[in-house]
């Protein structure tokens, strides 16, 4: 049986590719640029990127359904940033002063935190408990907060456009350009910030701490202004999400978005204003090209069952995701575009 | 400025913290959502304190209630569907179900309207078993299974906290050396049939297992990784990848469906005194407390032990004063990955054993060893208790699926004003 007969290769590039230009990879994009902000230049440790995504797009979905602030999605979204603001605050504040590998584990704690509480029964009647937003009712009726952004002011017409597997109806398109065009304001602004004075403090706290404490740099105060920079954009991140899935819940912010999040900007290049994007793009391309692969390979019978069902494919991503994080750290902590002295990170 | 920071941090805190509790306190329910619901009694006597659980036909877990002194529960669903009820337990003591009758009923809600579960439940000799306890009684009972998760959370915590103080490094993949053991015990119990009497072969077996794979991981990749010099850092996320690499395999060659151990079933439980719990929490308080006892021992009195800590207090000195560091890191490894493994064994037999165990306990094991301090296997069992404790009695008062918070908020709260934890002597500020 030759294997190259019974693979479509078209459909294996074509769903690679569809992923890796599709709102997917442009919010891990997004969120990688905020933790590159964070990681990358400042050197914090933080683990709880999940929870700012999951501020600010609960924030918003929250501010708009409860009607608090008059129902406007743009009042909404900045009452998600707002939100996603003070939890970057509250990561920052008690756990700045911690070494890298507590800032770590509380910045991760902190993420369940917020998690657990959104998901608790308690909370239904405002975070929809388990549920998530909108509501039962609203999404059986097909009614959701994302309608204002994708129908009501969606400037592309109904249709399909593109072709090949790179077709995609009006909706998705637009949350695509406005993704994809937040990506590149952000990395603008980092690429900005990095070259001011403001961001050569920054990058000097990432070198040596108590250097630039001794040159009288207020370190505590800029790892909090980098936290809340990086904390705004990665919000973002988590509000287009929310957008393009047209509901949010509790089982999209579960610590491995994190570190998806994570092996994205380590497979671009943390410390580069490139990585980000090139991470995400070539993180969604070698996820779902291998996926398809093995999915066509199992379904042909190339592949046993008893080693690989079908239906555990989707569990092979996360495996992907583990070795490709290990074994980058292990061979290539710079990534693809990464400089490789920008690269090392070490806690005394 | 430090001293201003620390208040301005606890402040937002005790803000945010009370934020939380308002809802809590204000105990809004609407009447309109859709939920299962029902009420635990035999003949005429309800039965309080027992926890019912809601999967849906993924087997997700769509919530869980502990019945009140009403023995009534209700759990919101999320939709119309199909939906497995499970009696988790504990009955008590005299009371079973009745014969015919499963302890998981399986509905299919059709409409929106609240659905009512019953169980066939029966007592004996049809005489009134049960009288409602006293509100003491019901928090001592609490309180003692509280001890038991302590004493649980301190076992799988141990090796972490020596990995921790030997080699500098925090392992994320610690969890699933948890879940590995559970996973592997019951794999052996169903495979070769060594169940009831002989089930405690089956335990030393797991914990064998245990010992192997930590013999592995660092003689395959810490070990080798560590020669060349990585940072702690980088290790960290080589450890997150592996937890990943180990959690979806167990996913993927165990399966996704939850089960339970074939020597305990759902059980009656036995008095002692006002405590009344099942059969099998007496063996697992026994096995855990002498494991700790033991490891306590091994520490302070043996040679392997002493040298454990000289290396975790100081390598350098270690070394020089003719200890074989790298031999002592490699047994830290076996017998830290053992101990996970008991963990995660007993774990299973209290609730049950699932792919996503490790996952489940990583951030108690975290809030443990941070409260204790990284890096002192005593810490790790004081913390261990201290976070079991608290987060399982705090059920008494509050949801059960808010006691991860309790235990998340100790460690956020001892890392703000006590940063080294409790038994702790290393600088942590950085």
């Amino acid at each position: 049986m030759n294997l190259f007969a019974e693979i479509d290769v078209g459909k294996l590039f074509g769903l690679a590719l569809r992923t890796s230009i599709g709102v997917q990879a442009a919010t891990f994009s997004l969120a990688a640029v905020g933790l590159n902000l964070h990681y990358g230049y400042t050197g914090l440790l933080n683990f709880g990127v999940v929870a700012i995504m999951a501020a600010g797009a609960y924030g918003m979905a929250i501010f708009f359904t409860q009607g608090w602030l008059g129902g406007s999605i743009l009042l909404a979204i900045a009452g998600g940033l707002a939100f996603a603001v003070i939890i970057a605050l509250s990561i920052g504040l008690p756990s700045l002063r911690l070494r890298a590998d507590y800032l770590a584990l509380t910045t991760i704690a902190i993420a369940e935190v917020l998690r657990i509480s959104f998901r608790s029964q308690r909370l239904l009647d405002i975070t929809g408990g388990p549920f998530g937003l909108p509501s039962i009712e609203d999404r059986n009726a097909n009614v959701s907060f994302a309608d204002v952004i994708t129908v009501d002011w969606n400037p592309i017409g109904k249709g399909n456009y593109g072709a090949w597997f790179l077709e995609f109806d009006e909706k998705t398109l637009w949350v695509m350009i406005i993704g994809w065009s937040l990506v590149s304001l952000a990395s603008l602004l980092i690429w900005g910030l990095m070259r001011s004075p403001w961001g050569r403090v920054i990058k000097a706290i990432r070198e040596d701490e108590d250097a630039a404490r001794a040159l009288g740099k207020n370190v505590f105060s800029y790892k909090l202004q980098s936290l809340i920079i990086g904390g705004v954009i990665a919000s973002l991140a988590g509000i287009v999400r929310a957008f393009d899935m047209g509901f949010v819940e509790t089982q999209q912010f579960r610590p491995q978005t994190t570190f998806f999040i994570w092996t994205v900007l380590i497979l671009g290049g943390a410390a580069s204003i490139w990585g980000p994007i090139i991470g995400s793009m070539t993180f969604w391309f070698v996820i779902i090209f291998s996926e398809e692969l093995l999915r066509q390979m199992v379904d042909s019978g190339w592949i046993p069952e008893a080693i690989l069902k079908s239906n555990d494919i989707a569990s092979v991503r996360m495996i992907l995701m583990g070795i490709m994080l290990a074994t980058l750290m292990i061979w290539r902590p710079q990534g693809l575009v990464g400089k490789k002295e920008e690269a090392q990170i070490d806690v005394r | 400025m430090g001293k201003r920071l620390k208040l301005v941090s606890s402040f937002i805190f005790l803000v945010l913290g009370l934020l939380l509790c308002l809802p809590v306190v204000a105990n809004a329910q609407s009447d309109n959502e859709l939920t299962i619901r029902g009420t635990v009694r035999v003949g005429r006597d309800v039965i309080p304190d027992v926890k019912i659980l809601v999967t849906d036909a993924q087997n997700t877990e769509i919530g869980t209630f502990t019945t009140a002194e009403d023995g009534k529960w209700e759990i919101p669903i999320p939709g119309l569907g199909e939906y497995t009820v499970t009696l988790v337990g504990p009955l008590p003591e005299g009371v079973s179900v009745k014969e015919g009758a499963t302890s998981q009923v399986v509905v299919n809600v059709e409409e929106y309207r609240s659905k009512a579960v019953g169980f066939q439940l029966t007592g004996e000799d049809k005489k009134p078993i049960l009288e409602i306890r006293p509100t003491w009684e019901r928090l001592l009972n609490r309180m003692v299974s509280g001890l038991k998760v302590g004493l649980l959370v301190a076992l799988a915590s141990i090796g972490l906290s020596l990995i921790f103080g030997v080699t500098g490094l925090v392992n994320f993949a610690h969890s699933e050396m948890v879940a590995f053991g559970a996973v592997i015990a019951l794999v052996l119990e169903s495979t070769t049939g060594l169940t009831g009497a002989l089930f405690p072969i089956v335990i030393l077996l797991a914990v064998i297992a245990g010992g192997g794979l930590g013999y592995g991981l660092e003689k395959g990749i810490f070990g080798p990784l560590r020669r060349r010099k990585m940072t702690n850092i980088s290790l960290m996320v080589v450890s997150i990848g592996l937890a990943f690499l180990m959690r979806y395999m167990i996913l993927i060659y165990h399966g996704a469906e939850p089960e339970t151990f074939e020597s305990f079933r759902i059980q009656g439980g036995v008095s002692l005194g006002p405590i009344e719990l099942p059969a099998k929490d007496y063996f697992i308080i026994a096995i855990s407390f002498t494991t700790l006892l033991l490891v306590g021992i091994l520490l302070q009195r043996t040679k392997l032990g002493t040298s454990m800590r000289a290396v975790s207090d100081n390598p350098a000195l270690a070394e020089s004063s003719g200890i074989d560091v790298n031999r002592t890191i490699m047994w830290v490894w076996i017998f830290g990955s053992a101990l996970a493994s008991l963990g995660g064994t007993m774990i299973g037999l209290t609730q049950v054993v699932e792919w996503q165990m490790g996952e489940k306990i990583l951030l108690l094991i975290f809030a443990a060893v941070t409260l204790g301090g990284l890096g002192t296997a005593f810490g790790a069992m004081v913390g261990g208790l201290a976070i079991g404790f608290a987060s399982e009695t705090s059920t008494f008062w509050l949801d059960n699926d808010l006691k991860f918070l309790i235990a998340l908020a100790v460690m956020i709260v001892i890392l703000l004003v006590r940063p080294r934890g409790i038994l702790g002597v290393r600088e942590r500020l950085g």
